[in-house]
């Protein structure tokens, strides 16, 4: 149990590491290319199809992944792993994580636990979150661009980045 | 939740920032005009090394109220701040320096 969190927390880290505002927004084209090639008559896609030259397999299920047309749905539910989207439709999960910030303060706890320290978060009400990690931000805001650290940090997000969260002591 | 926090070692800590300082803005120690320097007009020069300074004095007033709050033990100092630096740098959080 404790070993599938970790594994998912990994797994979380690396898809996390590699979104960024290009990915979202190659996402977005690849959307909007899928709602087009919907929009193609059957004759259109067939057509295509043999301009592409595509060897027809026998099995149907490699005739599936061979199709082109399912190209583009595959390579968006693996997009979506990385930037927790529902792959079948569009828009972002409840949670959304913000795509600078969740970084920095990952960071933030990991080099402090590195080096023998630790920050500490805890409710302040209200779900705000109070502790010395809300104040090593607010010391860096001057340094960051305008609006990168929220008015209200949430002590569950605070938390949900801590590296050591869920680890087996 | 703690109230009083460990207090920093300043002796040590500033023996760390001027390290630092070496290490991370070295053009600050140097005089204008080295060999690195050639092809730059006076004014680049002087531009560049006035937001260097600027950044350095933030980054100088910033890492010892980083460690207090991180609550850093002194053999840990040079890492932090050298690690805390490496992600300033890598993202150009400095984005905001005037």
């Amino acid at each position: 149990m404790i070993w599938s969190e970790v594994g998912r927390l990994e797994r979380r880290e690396y898809y996390d590491s590699h979104c960024d505002e290009a990915l979202l927004e190659a996402e977005r084209c690849l959307r909007s290319a899928q709602d087009a090639i919907i929009a193609l008559s059957e004759d259109q896609r067939s057509a295509i199809g043999s301009g592409l030259n595509l060897k027809i397999p026998d099995n149907p299920v490699e005739m599936m992944e061979m199709d082109w047309a399912n190209w583009i749905p595959r390579i968006l539910r693996t997009i979506a792993h990385f930037t927790e989207t529902e792959p079948s439709r569009r828009g972002r999960r409840k949670v959304r994580r913000n795509l600078k910030l969740h970084p920095l303060i990952r960071d933030l706890w990991r080099i402090a636990q590195e080096h023998g320290g630790d920050f500490t978060a805890w409710p302040g009400g209200k779900g705000h979150a109070k502790g010395t990690m809300v104040e090593a931000l607010r010391l860096l805001e001057p340094l960051l661009p305008g609006g990168f650290v929220p008015n209200v940090l949430s002590v569950t997000t605070l938390n949900r980045l801590r590296p050591d969260r869920n680890r087996a002591k | 939740m703690r109230e009083s926090r460990p207090c920093v070692q300043r002796e040590a800590l500033a023996s760390v920032l001027r390290h630092l300082r070496r290490e991370r803005f070295p053009r600050l120690q140097r005089s204008p005009w080295t060999a690195w320097d050639r092809g730059w007009t006076d004014s680049l020069h002087e531009a560049f090394r006035n937001k260097q300074k600027r950044m350095w004095e933030r980054v100088a007033e910033l890492l010892p109220e980083l460690v207090s709050l991180a609550e850093i033990p002194p053999d840990g100092y040079r890492g932090f701040c050298l690690a805390i630096t490496d992600i300033d740098l890598e993202r150009g959080w400095a984005a905001r320096t005037p």
